[in-house]
């Protein structure tokens, strides 16, 4: 036997995988087997490709400045704006005290009267720039010009469940 | 697996988001100020649906020459959104968690052919 001969023979089956193949093709491939996915997966060629499957649409959060306003509270935003402007100048003393005063009561009535309503909110906006140390002197500035002591807060807050 | 068209963009309006499935990847995909992002929907943190939590500004402190604080704001730029189990925030254009540069969503190249989206998978 030549050496090429030789070779032929080593990568050759031998005769029980000859049987073996001949029983395979002529039984088929087996139902549920992995050969069986691939196969369906070839004969379906491109239907078996992946699909983009929308699963949920999340429509844009509205935003506040999108909504009309009223002329009053536009107003208001542009005075909120210069007050702001004046507090980052580090000026504040170019607001008059008195119309301070005036702008100060007015905003409580005005949040009271919608409490007194039902109509909640949060008093200050996500874009706030109040710091707690802000809001602490606003609260004991207005305590005291109402003659209440923080205890006397505490209980009306307990009896009214607020 | 390629290009996957998604939709028509003037279907997708800015700030919309879409949660689409591609295979077996869920991808979350953003029209923030007229450009498309697509993110994995799997948050890094534990597996939360990260693209369906609130998109917020990114809170800053701003300084003062001196460098005192004038407190902290909201930028007017930077956008994150934040997964709405655990509250991880991830920067709108890369995906990458704003306190932790090194951790991040797996982002999909999106493209626009015309009036059509696709996400590159």
């Amino acid at each position: 036997m030549s050496s090429s001969e030789r070779m032929v023979s080593a990568c050759e089956p031998d005769a029980a995988e000859k049987v073996a193949f001949v029983k395979a093709v002529f039984k088929g491939i087996e139902s549920g087997t992995e050969a069986a996915r691939i196969v369906e997966r070839k004969k379906q060629g491109e239907a078996a490709a992946p699909q983009v499957e929308l699963l949920r649409r999340i429509p844009a959060q509205p935003s506040p400045e999108s909504q009309p306003l009223h002329q009053l509270s536009a107003s208001m935003l542009a005075v909120a704006a210069e007050i702001e402007a004046a507090v980052s100048d580090d000026d504040p003393g170019r607001i008059d005290v008195r119309a301070q005063q005036a702008l100060m009561s007015a905003l409580c009535r005005l949040y009271a009267a919608n409490d007194e309503r039902g109509n909640h909110f949060d008093v200050l906006s996500e874009q706030t720039t109040v710091t707690a140390t802000d809001a602490m002197v606003l609260c004991g500035a207005l305590l005291k010009a109402v003659d209440l002591q923080v205890f006397e807060l505490a209980l009306w807050q307990s009896w009214s469940s607020r | 697996m390629g290009e996957q068209y998604v939709c028509k963009s003037f279907e997708f309006k800015d700030g919309e988001r879409r949660i689409i499935r591609i295979g077996d990847d869920e991808i979350g995909v953003f029209r923030h100020e007229g450009e498309f992002f697509a993110y994995s929907n799997y948050c890094v943190h534990q597996g939360g649906p990260a693209c369906e939590g609130l998109i917020i500004a990114r809170v800053e402190e701003r300084l003062r020459p001196d460098k005192t604080s004038m407190g902290l704001f909201f930028s007017e730029k930077d956008m994150s959104f934040a997964c709405p189990w655990h509250g991880y925030e991830y920067d709108m254009r890369t995906g990458q968690h704003i306190a932790d540069r090194r951790v991040r969503l797996r982002k999909y190249q999106v493209l626009q052919k015309g009036e059509d989206i696709y996400v590159v998978v």
